[in-house]
C-alpha cells in the first residue's frame, strides 16, 4: 500500500479532460453513431409522453363518440408500443457501443501505458516498487473504465435529456413552464452547495483514510515490538482515537448525503405542487386542457429521474480524475536511457569488451564503479571476483545498458554501446542470473521467452546440450509443464540448468553469468559444471563466480574492490602477488578446495 | 445470512436509533402517498365543478407541508441508520483491531499484512454499507412497494392488478439477471487478475525481459489479455444490456398498459381524470424502489461473506492468552535468572521451518550470554519464546525458576527489553519512539538513554532534534541510527533482562565498541542475552553458545572457544580476515 498515491483530484479539469478525449479520436464514427442514438431515444422519451397526453385529449374530447374514442386509444397506444419497442431496440446499441468504446479506448490507454513502461529503463524499476506500478495498470486504468462505461455518457444523456424537456416544455406552454422549473435556481444552488461540500468532505476523509490505514500497517508489520514494550493498550486508543475522527469526518459527510437525496425529492414535490396550483387554476379558468397538464407532469418526472444519482456519478469522476491524473504522469515519463532510438543497428560477431576509466553511480555522487579499465578479448572468459557490493553485478549492467554511465567509455567490438541500438547488443548477449526468474506458463515458453525466432529443434537440443533435458523429461508434461509460482517446484539446480538453456537458445556471442551461490546437490553441481563448460566454449564470457572450479577455469581473473580493479591476472599470478584476492581466497574459497 | 447475524451484537447499542429511523422511513412514504389522494380530490373537485381556489391553495399548500414534513423525515431515516452504520463500523474496527494485537507471530505468517488490511477496511466498508445503505433502502423498497400499491388499488383494484402483471417480471429478471451478471463479472475479474499478474511478473523481471529483448512480445502477450478483457467486459455488457433495456421496457409499457386499460375506463367513464393522474402517479413512486431492492439483495450477500472474513480475525483465539500465567506468579519482581532446560521446539514460517533441539543454559542474574551462529539456525526464534511470542513447551524455559508458561506475559514483558533483529521504528517522532514502552519517562531519562546508544549527537543534529519524524512521512535514517534508537527504545525500559538480536549490524566497528562499553555499566546487575553475527560484538560476554542447525555445538567463553578450534575459532579466524578487507 503506498500512501502517496491518495492523490486528491479535482472532479474536473480541462486539461485531463482533452487529453482523455484525445483518446476517442480514432472511434469518431462510432461517436457519432452513440450521439445519433442519444439524440433518438431522447425523441422517441418526448413523443411517447405527447403520445401519451395526446390520447388522454382524444379519450377526454367531449365531442367525440365512444367508439371513435376506442378506436383512436388503439391506435395510439399500438404506436405507443412500437415506439417503445424501438426505442429499446436503439437504446441497447447504444448502450452496447458505448460500452464498446469505453473499452476500446481504456484498452488503448492500457497498451499504450505497458509499452511505454516496457520502454522505461531499469533505473526506473529501482526506483517504483512493483505494486505501485500494478495498481496503475489495473485499478487506475479500470477506474476510468468505471468512468466510460457509467459516468461520462450518461452524464451526457442526462444534460441531454433534461435541457430536451425544458426546451419541450417551453414550447407547450411558457408559462406553464415557468412556474413548473421556478425551482430550479433553488436546486442548482443545492446541487453546487452539494458538490462543494462533497468535495471536501471527500477529501478530509481520503486523508483519515491513508492516516488510519498507514497506522494500521505499521501496526500489523509491528505487532510483535507492540507486544513485546506492551503497548497493545496505548496503540489501540490511538487506533481508536483515529477511528473515530474517520467516523466524525463521515457522520459529517453523511450529513451532506442524507440532505441531497431528499431535497431532490422535496424539490420534485414542490415542482408538482406549483404544477398543480397553477395547471388546476388554468383548467378552471377554461385557460388548459387536462392532457396538457398529464404532459407536463410527465416532464417533470423524467426531468428529476437523473438528478437522483448525480451524487454517485461525482464520485466516479472524482476518482477517475485522480487515477487519469496519475496514468498521465506514468505515461509521460522519460526513458532516462538517452539516444536508444537513434543506435546503430549493430550485428555483434566478435564479443569484444573494453571499459575505459568508467565511472559509475545509482545515485548522484556515490560512486559504485570508479576508474575502472579492462579488456575482454573475443572468446576470451573471464571471472570477476570481490566482496559483495563491491560492484561486481554493476559491471555486467552496464554491459547490458540497463543504465548509462556517467564518465568513460564502454566499447563492444570497438563501437561505443552508447551507439548501439540497445535490442541489436541485447539480442547478442545471454545473461543468466544468480536467482533465476522464471515467469508462469511452460518450461519451453520460459526457454523461449517469447523469441519466435527460436523453433522447437533449437529449443530441444539446447535442452540437451546444457544437460537438462534428463530432468524435463521427468515432468509430468515434458517442456509443455506448467510453472508453478515461480518455480517453487524446482530446485535451484534445475533452474540454473533452465537459464542456461534459456540463454543458449538465443545464441549469444557474450554471456553473461552470475553463479548461483545457494547450495547444490552434487549431481545437479556436476550437470551444470559441465554445461558451463560447453557454455563458455567459443564465446567471449563475463562471470561473477563463487566457485572456485569456475574461477580456476576461467583465462583471466579481474578482482574488485570498493568500486576500483585492483588486481588481474590468473588465479597463480594472482596467489603470487598475496594482495586482496590471497585474502578473497582465503576467506571464500579456500574451504571448497578440498 | 449464517455469518451476518453476528453484527447483531453491534447493532444492539443502535437498536432505539434504528427502530426510530425505520418509523421515520415509514413516515415518509405514508405522507408521501397523501400526495396523489389529494391531487386526485383537486382533479375530481374540478370535473365536479366545486372546486374554488382558495380550497385550491389550500390543497397545494398541504402538499408542500407533506412534502417537507416527509423530507424532513427522510433526512432523519437516514441520519440515524447511517450513522448508526458509521458508529457499528467503527466498533467492529476496534475490536477486530484489539484482538490482532493479541496474536502470536505466526497469525501474521497465516494472515499477510495485505490480507488484514483489506479485512479491515473493504470487508467492514460491505458490513456498514448494508447495514446503512441496505436497511435503508430495503426497508424503503418495502414500504414504498406496499403503500403504492395500496394507492393503486384504492384508485382502481382492476387497473393495479394489470398494470402490476409487468412488473413482477422485473423482480424476475432483475433476480435471473443479477446472477447472470455475477457469473460474467467473476469471469471479468479472473481475467483482470491474469492483466494484474503478468503485469507484476514483468515488472518484477524486468531485467530478464530487458536482458532478453522481450519488451515486444510482452506487448503483444499484453495485447492478447487485454483483448481477452476486453471481450469478457463486453460478453458482461451484453447481459446489463439487455437487463437495463428489459427494465425500462418494463416500465414503459406498463405505462402502455396503463393508458390502455386505464384509457378504456376513462371513456366508460369509470375512471376519473383525477384517478388517471393519481394512478400514475403511484406507479411511478414504485419504480424505483423496485430496482434498488435487486441492487440491495446482493449488498447483503457481499456483507454476508465479509463478515465471515471479519469474523476471522475477530474470533482468533491468541496462542498465549493475556490472562495466562498462575495467580501467584502474575506480576512477580522477577531477577533475570534464566534457564533453558533441554528446550525442543519446531516453528515454521511458510515454507521453512526450523527446529530447535535440546537447547539447554543457564544466565544468572547480571551475568552475559552470547549466542552466534550462521542464519538460520534459530537464533532469532529463542527471542521470541524468550518473550512468549510464541508458546514455548512447558518447563523448558525458566525464569526464576520458574515455569515461562506460568508468567503473565505482560509481567514478563514488563522486565524484558528487547532489541529485534529488524529495527522496525513506528513514523512518529523521535522522542516517541524512544518513550514508546515507557510513556511517562522524563526528558532526562531519554537523553541519558539516547547518549547510552550513542545516538544523542546524530539526534541533536537533525533540524527538529527529538521532535524530528521518522519513516514514511519524514526523514529516512541508516540502519545504524534505527539501531541505536532501537537500542535506547529497549533501554528507556529499564529493563531487568536485556535481548539484543543482531542488534549492531549495522553500525561500524568503532561506534559498536563506544555503545559496548556504554552498555557496560548500564548492564550491571542485569541480564543479558547477545544474538550476533560479529564476534567482535560478544568476544567479552560471560559466556557463548555457538549454535548450528538448531543445536549448540560450542559453548563458554571467548578464549576457551579460541582454543577449541572448531566452528568458533573458524569463524572469528574467517571475520579477522574479512576485517582486514573493509
Amino acid at each position: 500500500m503506498n500512501h502517496s498515491d491518495e492523490l486528491v483530484g479535482k472532479a474536473y479539469d480541462a486539461k485531463l479532460m482533452k487529453r482523455f478525449f484525445s483518446y476517442l479520436k480514432p472511434y469518431r464514427l462510432y461517436v457519432v453513431i452513440i450521439i445519433f442514438l442519444i439524440i433518438t431515444t431522447t425523441g422517441i422519451s418526448l413523443l411517447g409522453l405527447n403520445l401519451v397526453a395526446k390520447a388522454l385529449e382524444y379519450i377526454t374530447d367531449g365531442k367525440l363518440a365512444e367508439n371513435e374514442k376506442v378506436s383512436f386509444l388503439i391506435k395510439f397506444t399500438a404506436i405507443y408500443f412500437l415506439m417503445q419497442a424501438l426505442k429499446g431496440i436503439l437504446g441497447y446499441w447504444q448502450l452496447y457501443i458505448t460500452n464498446y468504446v469505453g473499452q476500446k479506448v481504456i484498452n488503448d490507454i492500457r497498451n499504450q501505458l505497458y509499452s511505454h513502461l516496457q520502454g522505461l529503463s531499469m533505473s526506473f524499476y529501482d526506483r517504483n516498487p512493483v505494486g505501485r506500478l500494478v495498481t496503475r495498470m489495473t485499478s487506475d486504468v479500470e477506474n476510468l473504465a468505471e468512468l466510460f462505461a457509467s459516468g461520462l455518457i450518461a452524464f451526457f444523456v442526462d444534460i441531454f435529456l433534461m435541457l430536451s424537456i425544458c426546451v419541450m416544455m417551453f414550447i407547450t406552454d411558457w408559462r406553464l413552464a415557468l412556474i413548473s422549473l421556478a425551482i430550479l435556481p433553488a436546486l442548482f444552488a443545492v446541487t453546487m452547495i452539494f458538490r462543494s461540500k462533497a468535495r471536501q468532505t471527500y477529501r478530509d476523509s481520503r486523508k483519515q483514510i491513508a492516516a488510519l490505514n498507514s497506522y494500521l500497517q505499521e501496526n500489523v508489520v509491528g505487532m510483535a515490538i507492540v507486544q513485546i514494550f506492551r503497548r497493545e493498550k496505548r496503540n489501540y486508543d490511538d487506533f481508536e482515537r483515529l477511528n473515530h475522527e474517520m467516523m466524525v469526518t463521515n457522520i459529517k459527510s453523511l450529513f451532506y448525503f442524507a440532505l441531497f437525496f431528499p431535497s431532490i425529492n422535496l424539490f420534485f414535490t414542490i415542482s408538482t405542487a406549483l404544477l398543480i396550483w397553477q395547471g388546476a387554476g388554468s383548467i378552471m379558468a377554461g385557460a388548459l386542457t387536462f392532457p396538457v397538464f398529464y404532459l407536463f407532469w410527465s416532464y417533470l418526472q423524467k426531468f428529476f429521474q437523473p438528478i437522483r444519482d448525480l451524487g454517485e456519478k461525482y464520485n466516479i469522476l472524482q476518482s477517475a480524475m485522480a487515477s487519469s491524473e496519475r496514468l498521465f504522469k506514468l505515461m509521460d515519463t522519460p526513458s532516462d536511457i538517452s539516444g536508444s532510438a537513434q543506435g546503430r543497428i549493430v550485428d555483434i560477431l566478435r564479443g569484444d569488451i573494453k571499459f575505459r576509466n568508467v565511472n559509475f553511480s545509482y545515485e548522484k555522487d556515490n560512486y559504485v564503479l570508479k576508474d575502472v579499465s579492462f579488456h575482454v578479448s573475443p572468446g576470451e572468459s573471464v571471472a570477476i571476483v570481490g566482496l559483495t557490493g563491491s560492484g561486481k553485478t554493476t559491471i555486467t549492467n552496464l554491459l547490458l545498458r540497463f543504465y548509462d554511465i556517467q564518465e568513460g567509455e564502454i566499447l563492444i567490438d570497438d563501437i561505443p554501446i552508447k551507439d548501439i541500438d540497445i535490442s541489436s547488443l541485447r539480442s547478442k548477449v545471454g545473461l543468466i542470473l544468480q536467482d533465476v526468474h522464471l515467469f508462469t506458463g511452460t518450461v519451453s515458453e520460459n526457454i523461449k521467452l517469447g523469441n519466435s525466432a527460436i523453433t522447437d529443434e533449437t529449443m530441444e537440443s539446447v535442452i540437451e546440450y546444457v544437460n537438462a533435458s534428463e530432468f524435463i523429461s521427468r515432468l509430468p508434461g515434458g517442456f509443455k509443464s506448467e510453472v508453478k509460482e515461480r518455480g517453487a517446484t524446482f530446485s535451484v539446480g534445475e533452474k540454473q540448468l533452465l537459464s542456461f538453456a534459456r540463454a543458449l537458445a538465443i545464441d549469444p556471442k557474450l554471456l553473461i553469468l552470475d553463479e548461483a551461490t545457494s547450495s547444490i546437490d552434487t549431481e545437479t553441481e556436476q550437470l551444470i559444471q559441465q554445461a558451463m563448460e560447453k557454455l563458455i566454449k567459443g564465446r567471449t564470457s563475463i562471470i561473477i563466480a563463487h566457485r572456485l572450479s569456475t574461477i580456476k577455469k576461467a583465462d583471466r581473473i579481474i578482482v574488485i574492490h570498493k568500486g576500483r580493479m585492483v588486481e588481474e591476472g590468473t588465479h597463480q599470478e594472482l596467489l603470487a602477488q598475496n594482495g586482496i584476492y590471497t585474502k578473497l581466497y582465503e576467506l571464500q574459497y579456500k574451504m571448497q578446495n578440498k | 445470512m449464517k455469518h451476518f447475524y453476528k453484527i447483531n451484537k453491534y447493532v444492539a447499542p443502535y437498536k432505539g436509533k434504528m427502530i426510530l429511523g425505520i418509523v421515520a422511513i415509514i413516515a415518509a412514504n405514508v405522507l408521501t402517498a397523501l400526495v396523489p389522494i389529494l391531487t386526485k380530490r383537486i382533479f375530481d373537485d374540478i370535473d365536479r365543478g366545486s372546486m374554488t381556489m382558495p380550497a385550491l391553495y389550500v390543497m397545494v399548500a398541504v402538499i408542500i407541508l407533506i412534502a417537507v414534513v416527509s423530507g424532513l423525515m427522510q433526512i432523519l431515516s437516514r441520519l440515524l441508520i447511517m450513522g448508526a452504520s458509521r458508529r457499528v463500523e467503527t466498533a467492529l474496527r476496534n475490536d477486530t483491531f484489539a484482538n490482532i494485537q493479541k496474536q502470536s507471530p505466526s497469525f501474521f505468517v497465516k494472515y499477510r499484512t495485505g490480507d488484514i488490511m483489506s479485512r479491515l477496511t473493504g470487508d467492514i466498508e460491505s458490513v456498514r454499507m448494508a447495514i446503512g445503505f441496505g436497511v435503508t433502502f430495503i426497508i424503503n423498497s418495502f414500504v414504498a412497494f406496499v403503500i403504492s400499491i395500496g394507492g393503486m388499488s384504492y384508485v382502481n383494484t382492476r387497473l393495479a392488478i394489470i398494470s402490476l402483471a409487468p412488473l413482477i417480471i422485473i423482480i424476475f429478471i432483475v433476480r435471473k439477471l443479477a446472477a447472470l451478471m455475477h457469473e460474467y463479472s467473476m469471469k471479468t475479474q479472473i481475467q483482470l487478475a491474469a492483466i494484474s499478474s503478468r503485469a507484476q511478473e514483468n515488472f518484477s523481471g524486468a531485467k530478464v525481459i530487458k536482458a532478453f529483448t522481450q519488451e515486444n512480445s510482452e506487448i503483444e502477450h499484453m495485447k492478447k489479455l487485454n483483448l481477452d478483457y476486453l471481450n469478457c467486459n463486453m460478453e458482461l455488457v451484453k447481459v446489463t444490456g439487455i437487463g437495463f433495456t428489459v427494465l425500462a421496457l418494463v416500465t414503459e409499457i406498463g405505462i402502455g398498459v396503463i393508458l390502455w386499460f386505464g384509457g378504456r375506463d376513462v371513456i366508460s367513464g369509470s375512471l376519473s381524470k383525477g384517478d388517471f393522474i393519481a394512478f400514475n402517479m403511484f406507479y411511478f413512486a414504485m419504480l424505483w424502489p423496485m430496482v434498488a431492492l435487486g441492487w440491495t439483495t446482493s449488498l447483503f450477500q457481499r456483507a454476508n461473506t465479509a463478515m465471515e472474513r471479519i469474523c476471522e480475525l475477530l474470533e482468533a483465539a491468541p496462542e498465549i492468552p493475556e490472562s495466562s500465567g498462575d495467580a501467584a506468579t502474575q506480576c512477580p519482581v522477577l531477577k533475570g535468572d534464566i534457564e533453558f532446560n533441554g528446550l525442543d521446539f519446531e516453528y515454521s514460517s511458510g515454507q521453512s521451518s526450523f527446529k530447535l533441539q535440546n537447547i539447554s543454559f543457564a544466565v544468572p542474574h547480571g551475568r552475559t550470554l552470547a549466542i552466534i551462529g550462521t542464519t538460520g539456525s534459530g537464533k532469532t526464534t529463542l527471542m521470541n519464546l524468550l518473550s512468549r511470542l510464541v508458546k514455548a513447551p512447558d518447563n523448558s524455559i525458566l525464569i526464576d525458576g520458574i515455569d515461562i508458561n506460568k508468567i503473565n506475559p505482560g509481567a514478563l514483558r514488563d522486565c524484558l527489553g528487547v532489541v529485534p533483529q529488524e529495527s522496525f521504528l513506528f513514523s512518529d517522532t523521535i522522542r516517541n519512539n524512544l518513550i514508546f514502552g515507557r510513556p511517562d519517562a522524563s526528558d532526562e531519562e531519554m537523553r541519558f538513554a539516547a547518549r547510552i546508544s550513542r545516538i544523542s549527537v546524530d539526534i541533536e543534529a537533525f533540524p527538529e532534534k527529538y521532535g524530528q519524524v521518522v519513516g514514511e512521512r519524514g526523514i529516512t535514517l541508516s540502519g545504524g541510527q534505527r539501531q541505536r534508537i532501537a537500542i535506547a527504545r529497549a533501554i528507556m525500559k529499564n529493563p531487568r533482562i536485556l535481548v539484543l538480536d543482531d542488534a549492531l549490524s549495522s553500525v561500524d566497528t568503532h561506534t559498536e565498541e563506544e555503545i559496548l562499553n556504554g552498555l557496560r555499566e548500564f548492564m550491571k546487575g542485569r541480564t543479558c542475552i547477545m544474538i550476533a553475527h560479529r564476534i567482535s560484538t560478544i568476544k567479552d560476554a560471560d559466556e557463548i553458545l555457538v549454535l548450528d542447525n538448531g543445536r549448540i555445538v560450542e559453548k563458554g567463553p571467548h578464549q576457551y572457544l579460541l582454543s577449541l578450534g572448531g566452528m568458533y575459532a573458524q569463524m572469528f579466524a574467517q571475520q579477522q580476515l574479512e576485517q582486514q578487507l573493509i
